[in-house]
């Protein structure tokens, strides 16, 4: 498995998007190899630095639209 | 209402009831992912309000016109409501989004961090303006594949149907997308902290 497929393989793990038998292939990988092992470390770091942060719209945005909800009822 | 155990279906169904609380349940539980990937596509606070106002104001009409059949996938039914009306835009623009933050309207105002750890707050606070940087930085489409996939909850599949490209097309940039935020982490020397 060339270095693209692996990293495929495990960003499609991460997100639960592989079939039940990759799955299991791709976990066994983690647990035997030290470099995909440290790669799967490595993706899961760089995907909570970026989750780390969020960003809240402003009050009024939300009150408009409850507002135009009510407008409605 | 015990809200934080009901199921984003119940809401809408609540909603559609004539439960109005519903439908603020629903925004607050998801205002910060959208507003997120919204703001992070167009770079501009005031037009990033204007969006997220237009997708649930989309959002209701859909919903009250008994036309919403995602049962189970509402953030991303969302976020492709917000994505697409950030393609809009830009469409009309006929260009990609080249405007920031001017200093006294600063995004900073609004961050929030999911750690509410006062000491924690204040060291994620130092490396905050890295991280949106970061991302900033990636070019147009990995940024667009990134937000979808981490904020949106969109399966690559979907993001390949809504960007009109394959599926190993958006998982490449998802992975050019991370070895690049890695290179930039390791440039900038960003710690993760929690």
């Amino acid at each position: 498995m060339d270095e693209n497929s692996t990293l495929n393989n495990l960003i499609l793990y991460y997100f639960n998007e592989l079939g039940m038998t990759d799955s299991v292939l791709t976990q066994q990988a983690i647990d035997s190899n030290f470099l995909v092992h440290e790669e799967f470390e490595m993706l899961k770091e760089t995907i909570g630095t970026i989750q780390s942060v969020e960003i809240e719209p402003a009050e009024k945005s939300i009150c408009s639209i409850l507002a135009y909800s009510k407008s409605l009822s | 209402m015990q809200t934080a155990q009901i199921s984003d279906n119940e809401l809408i169904v609540s909603y559609l009831q004539g439960n109005e609380s519903a439908l603020s349940e629903l925004v607050k539980r998801h205002k910060r992912k959208i507003f997120t990937s919204i703001y992070m596509l167009v770079r501009n606070r005031e037009l990033a309000e204007d969006i997220f106002q237009d997708t649930f104001i989309k959002v209701i009409n859909t919903l009250k016109a008994g036309n919403y059949h995602e049962e189970g996938k509402f953030l991303p039914w969302v976020s492709r409501i917000a994505h697409n009306l950030v393609i809009d835009h830009f469409r009309k623009q006929k260009r990609m989004p080249l405007s920031h933050d001017t200093e006294e309207y600063s995004i900073m105002d609004n961050i929030r961090f999911k750690d509410d750890n006062v000491q924690d707050r204040m060291i994620k606070q130092q490396i905050h303006d890295h991280v949106k940087q970061l991302i900033e930085e990636l070019p147009d489409e990995q940024r667009e594949v990134v937000l979808m996939r981490i904020y949106g909850n969109l399966s690559f599949k979907e993001i390949a149907e809504a960007t009109n490209v394959s599926i190993n097309t958006s998982l490449g940039r998802m992975r050019y997308a991370l070895i690049n935020l890695r290179r930039i982490i390791k440039e900038h020397n960003i710690v993760l902290t929690n």
